[in-house]
């Protein structure tokens, strides 16, 4: 946004324009003492943190005057005769522990007043009369009030509100009226139904209609043995239920026309279920969600009253419905009656297949399946995608957690969808597939995944060529992206090129968080094209047992932005997290690293090499987490990258040292600490292991604390860091 | 190419608000708006110092720019129906739930219109949410006395009438 020829707005005031120009200051910046100081909106995270952390040291020094005050009676008149001056000195500490408390409150104070700036508006560059021609762009309609709306967009304000409290709004006056009766965008004409309306449409809606004329209830009274009674409702009579049943058929009248339906936690409601069912006709999309793991709790639908679907009972055909999303199907057995002939897309958020089979076999004219990502696709639900010979648009299959499940999928989706999609109807009709990649597969794709194993079996460029020759265009996502560099090879795998190419840069790009596996040979110069992660924040590096490990770590990964310094391939990484096993596995038992390897760990971290040079170039960085296999667990928090130059200023280390079984394992700690040299060491260890305190005593560390699930925190002494 | 989509994102485009004040924004920011992207597209690569003339007032463009430039890296959240709280912030964000709470509501409803009008679907979703948050608990006298609506004359048939129509989802029975 272009902000640097500001210019004081023609129909801003002064005084606004005057607070414009100081706005978004600092705290400082507000010369005025009546006036409110206020931040910018983009410190107010960092302004939140700042006040957390000033209220812990205020606790912190509550708990100190607590302490304090057990201290006085302890500090007999012989002791006092005996130390002249001690009484003083403590006197002097409480006053400076009291002084600090109210200083810290005072700080809290300050800031909590703080006002936050709103998010800075974008200013314009100039002003200039614009030609007659240029005024003559279309107007909008409508005027700036709640009456003045384009009928779709007040139907768009009043969707947001459950039908129950949106057709009271008529009352307001005609033109609301109006709009809410419309027979195109009316509220009737839309069912809205949030949750906890359960006991509305059970009961609530069914008071209303009867109103004055409920027979009243008889007045409660004290009975000399039961105490306070109240008496149950009298039976209504049948003319008032009949009364009631013509209420409750007016109201479903007028909503047996509905266009769209929008209900959360549809297994309770049996009315607007009735009045659904009566719009069959006429709705055309429809939502269906569910607050919580409701699956199959209602016994709704599985009643006498309500019935289940039998063998003679009416097809429910919603002829004209061409949307439907669904948390996933319903269970009660009425729904087995439901038929979508026309339905053309249909969206799963929660699904089981059984869900996703059901709805396929109900709507054989589906052109677009939807169904949330991160979930595997089994075979019965791929078998049924030939179902449906319009579908064309899929999204999102998960490759296997193997490279074989993922052969197999490929394979099957070929499968089913080439009898159809291959048909000379089919051509020129676009196709679109979306696929997401498991974390479990790693570029450069295995031998397995690129060639054929069989001939029953195709490889992944056999597929993409398939889908190419078929029209498809195929969108690739990886939540994790894993890079092996971790097999010593000769000589390392170039990156694709062609439809392959395409696809992995699809996949860095999508990726939320890269994993890096070291300890082979790095990757090809030629893969930085493709592994650009410009959407991951986090960066696993796994392997990390040695600096000759790290010579894996493919250098374009180190490069950095001549202008801004950001990392080229990885620029909005912020959390790093390393680990000396080969795996991500943190909990193996097998892998122990033998004391010299802490050693080597702490050089990786400390001195030059590639995981240095990649800190170095991570410039966003936050917490750095190294763990290793099992003796160890260490969390390394950093205050952020000064410059590529210069290491990260590490927070605190925690080091899990329970399992260790040697006074020298615990020992081989300490090379660690002393090589990363934190603020703050958490150690948990076995209490007998005093030889470890005494060493860190000796590396210039106090104990802190012994904390109840960390052992012992240590204190760097050497201030300042 | 792969530097072409970068020179595209990198191009300023110029844009008018019908007061006259010209903002100068990247094309992505622009372009969130499905209608500044048809009369991009309209225009031929000679006139790229022309400026797009939009019929909204400064304050309100100024609004709308803000939206989309932030919007443009940041996925708008779905907001649900109907909406399961009247505090935003818990459904669509902090960042949204202040750039929305706006503090003259005739603002609101002029971000309603312009979302409308330069078709961009959140920010409509959003301004259209943040009104049926402030209507949600009134009554319809509160909405008239608070929109300053004049009461129509009905007859007393009419408003029986009416009355019957709403009893069902009227507290009670009685409108």
């Amino acid at each position: 946004m272009q902000k640097s020829e500001k210019r004081a707005r023609a129909d801003a005031p002064p005084a606004a324009a005057a607070a414009s120009e100081g706005a978004g200051g600092s705290v400082g910046a507000s010369s005025s003492a009546s006036q409110q100081p206020t931040i910018e909106w983009e410190d107010r995270e960092a302004l939140g943190c700042l006040i957390s952390q000033l209220q812990s040291i205020k606790q912190l020094e509550a708990q100190v005057a607590d302490v304090l005050l057990d201290v006085r009676p302890n500090l007999t008149s012989q002791i006092a005769d005996s130390l002249p001056g001690i009484s003083g000195k403590l006197r002097a500490l409480e006053e400076s522990v009291s002084w600090r408390y109210s200083s810290v409150r005072s700080l809290i104070g300050m800031l909590t007043a703080v006002k936050v700036a709103k998010p800075p508006l974008p200013q314009p560059i100039g002003n200039k009369a614009l030609p007659a021609h240029a005024r003559s762009t279309k107007p909008y309609t409508g005027r700036p009030c709640l009456d003045g709306l384009p009928p779709d967009v007040t139907h768009i304000v009043l969707g947001h509100l459950p039908m129950k409290d949106a057709v009271p709004l008529s009352r307001v006056n005609r033109s609301m009226r109006q709009q809410i009766s419309d027979e195109t965008n009316g509220i009737y004409k839309h069912l809205v139904i949030g949750k906890d309306e359960r006991d509305f449409w059970r009961q609530g809606i069914r008071k209303n209609i009867e109103g004055d004329s409920a027979p009243a209830p008889p007045a409660p009274y004290i009975d000399h043995i039961y105490g306070y009674v109240t008496p149950t409702r009298p039976r209504r009579s049948s003319s008032q239920e009949r009364a009631i049943e013509e209420g409750l058929n007016k109201v479903k009248q007028s909503l047996s026309g509905l266009r769209t339906v929008h209900i959360t936690g549809f297994e309770d409601h049996k009315f607007p279920h009735e009045c659904v069912e009566a719009s069959r006709g006429t709705i055309r999309h429809m939502r269906l969600t569910e607050e919580g793991p409701t699956r199959g709790s209602s016994d709704l639908f599985d009643d006498d009253e309500f019935g289940g679907a039998r063998r003679n009972d009416v097809e429910v055909v919603f002829s004209q419905m061409e949307g439907l999303y669904l948390d996933y199907w319903p269970t009660g057995r009425r729904f087995r009656k439901w038929r979508f002939p026309s339905l053309r897309s249909v969206e799963f958020s929660n699904a089981i297949d059984d869900d996703v089979k059901g709805v396929m076999r109900r709507a054989r004219k589906l052109r677009t399946l939807v169904m949330a990502p991160f979930r595997f696709w089994v075979t019965e639900v791929v078998a049924a995608l030939r179902w449906c010979p319009e579908l064309v648009d899929i999204k999102w299959v998960r490759l296997g957690e193997s490279v074989e499940d993922a052969v197999s999928l490929l394979t099957d989706l070929k499968l089913q969808l080439e009898p159809t999609w291959s048909l000379p109807s089919m051509k020129g009709v676009e196709k679109r597939l979306g696929i997401e990649l498991s974390d479990k597969i790693a570029v450069p794709f295995e031998h397995d995944l690129m060639h054929r194993r069989s001939p029953d079996l195709v490889g992944l460029p056999a597929f993409l060529e398939w889908a190419a020759a078929a029209g498809c265009k195929i969108e690739w996502t990886a939540r994790i992206l894993t890079i092996d560099c971790s097999k010593d090879l000769v000589r390392s795998t170039p990156a694709p090129t062609g439809a392959m190419a395409n696809l992995v840069r699809s996949l860095a790009n999508s990726a939320k968080e890269v994993v890096l596996m070291c300890g082979g040979k790095a990757l090809d110069q030629s893969w930085a094209r493709l592994l650009v992660f410009s959407s991951a924040t986090k960066l696993t590096v796994t392997g990390v047992s040695s600096p000759e490990a790290l010579s894996s770590v493919p250098p374009f990964l180190t490069t950095v932005h001549d202008d801004s310094g950001g990392n080229r391939h990885l620029p909005k990484v912020r959390e790093l997290e390393a680990s000396s096993s080969g795996t991500l596995s943190r909990d193996s038992e097998d892998e122990r690293i033998r004391d010299s390897r802490w050693e080597e760990v702490c050089e990786t971290v400390n001195g030059p090499g590639s995981l240095q040079a990649l800190l170095g170039a991570l410039t966003g960085l936050a917490p750095l987490s190294l763990f290793s296999s099992v003796q160890m667990k260490c969390v390394v928090a950093v205050n952020g990258m000064d410059g590529r130059s210069r290491s990260p200023r590490v927070v605190s280390l925690a080091l899990q040292l329970k399992s260790c079984t040697t006074t020298r394992e615990i020992q081989s700690c300490m090379p660690l600490i002393a090589g990363v040299r934190p603020a703050k060491v958490i150690l948990d260890v076995p209490a007998i292991l005093r030889q470890c305190i005494k060493q860190a005593e000796g590396e210039g560390y106090a104990v802190l604390e012994k904390g109840e699930w960390w052992g012992l925190q240590l204190l760097d002494l050497r201030m300042p860091h | 190419m792969e530097t072409a989509p970068m020179e595209t994102e990198q191009r300023l485009v110029k844009l008018s608000s019908s007061q006259g004040d010209v903002f100068e924004v990247e094309f992505g920011t622009a372009c969130y708006a499905d209608v500044v992207k048809q009369m991009i597209d309209f225009t031929s690569e000679s006139s790229d110092a022309e400026t797009i003339p939009l019929n909204l007032k400064t304050t309100v463009l100024e609004k709308v720019l803000q939206y989309c430039d932030y919007h443009r890296d940041n996925e708008p959240k779905e907001i649900p129906k109907p909406l399961p709280t009247t505090n935003l912030g818990e459904i669509v964000g902090d960042w949204d739930a202040a750039f929305i709470n706006v503090d003259d509501e005739n603002m609101l409803y002029e971000l309603i219109l312009a979302a409308n009008y330069l078709d961009i679907k959140p920010l409509l979703d959003l301004a259209c949410a943040k009104a049926a948050c402030a209507i949600k608990h009134m009554t319809p006298d509160a909405i008239r006395e608070h929109f300053n609506l004049q009461p129509e004359q009905m007859t007393p048939e009419e408003e029986q009438e009416m009355l019957e129509e709403l009893k069902w989802c009227t507290d009670g029975g009685a409108a």
